[in-house]
């Protein structure tokens, strides 16, 4: 028997959370300024039914987890939403990780950073570009690996990762 | 000691992706402000692949119908202006969470055309409704910024 193959949409497992919700922003930019200065690209937002407004963010990628760069991203996103437009945006957000070849993404949900703490990494940055604060480095030996500038950096010629380049 | 207040220090405009790169590796972020944007053939390769990826995705969001909801006298008398999006707020986070906000709604949408034709008819009223709901949207606009530092603590 035969079955017609329906086109499967790319959100077929969205949060039930976000099922009921209006879409209300897609790919938006935002910027905020002020004593925070931030921009920020929206890739989706959703008003619930109390009025408070979800952020989802989409990622490609061959490991179906969330990152703490996806975290400081929609903190970040959080943050320019709630300085541009005075709208209250969840503390939570979706991360949806679709990996190469995959139809439909999974969707992670994490909890998001406060504004003063998206303000203090700001800080940091802004400190370390001037060079006045040492920079850490990557976690991962694997983020090493993939970088373009493992040449120039310190910790990867001092860890041997090279070695195992091959 | 002199009892002065500390100010937090001004900070450069940055974008989320820029700050999102700290959780990578903050000497990466570091490398690239010193010696300009460098990528491997498979983080450009990547790069590609998440492009058209989002563009599906605005694409099939595009598909989702978006309104902006009805908020008649306000739309009639400032037009789509900030003022009109603070009403909407209003509107979304103050009053639809309240049985007694939603019950206000009900009637405000079956009374509100009747109004919207009347005052086109007399365009003379509108600087007036206009000066009368500046004040509601001054209060509205405070409501809102009330809720959300109390909402951000």
């Amino acid at each position: 028997m035969s079955k017609r193959r329906r086109a499967v949409p790319a959100l077929v497992n969205l949060p039930r959370e976000l099922r009921d919700a209006r879409l209300l922003y897609a790919e938006q930019l935002f910027a905020a300024k002020g004593r925070l200065s931030i921009s920020a690209r929206v890739d989706r937002a959703y008003r619930m039914r109390s009025g408070v407004i979800v952020l989802l963010e989409l990622k490609t990628r061959e490991i179906d987890r969330p990152y703490l760069s996806d975290v400081i991203e929609l903190s970040a996103q959080r943050a320019a939403i709630a300085l541009q437009t005075r709208e209250k945006v969840s503390d939570h957000a979706y991360v949806a990780v679709r990996r190469p070849g995959s139809e439909a993404p999974t969707i992670h949900r994490v909890k998001l950073m406060l504004m003063a703490e998206v303000k203090a990494l700001a800080v940091r940055r802004q400190t370390i570009l001037l060079g006045r604060l040492a920079p850490g480095y990557a976690g991962s030996a694997e983020i090493c690996r993939q970088c373009a500038f493992a040449s120039a950096c310190e910790k990867f010629k001092d860890s041997g990762l090279r070695k195992h380049e091959t | 000691m002199t009892g002065r207040k500390r100010r937090a220090p001004k900070v450069d405009r940055v974008s989320a992706s820029e700050l999102a790169q700290m959780g990578v590796c903050e000497r990466r972020v570091k490398f690239e402000r010193d010696r300009g944007r460098r990528r491997t053939p498979e983080q450009l390769q990547a790069m590609e692949r998440g492009l058209r990826a989002h563009e599906e995705f605005y694409r099939e969001g595009q598909d989702v119908p978006r309104t902006g909801g009805r908020c008649f006298v306000a739309t009639l008398v400032f037009g789509e202006a900030p003022e009109t999006h603070i009403l909407r707020c209003f509107r979304d986070q103050v009053m639809r969470p309240r049985p007694l906000g939603r019950r206000f709604i009900v009637g405000y949408y079956r009374f509100a055309p009747a109004v919207c034709r009347f005052l086109n008819r007399r365009p003379i009223l509108l600087p007036v409704t206009r000066w009368l709901l500046r004040g509601v949207v001054s209060v509205a606009g405070r409501w809102l910024e009330w809720q959300r530092h109390g909402h951000d603590r």
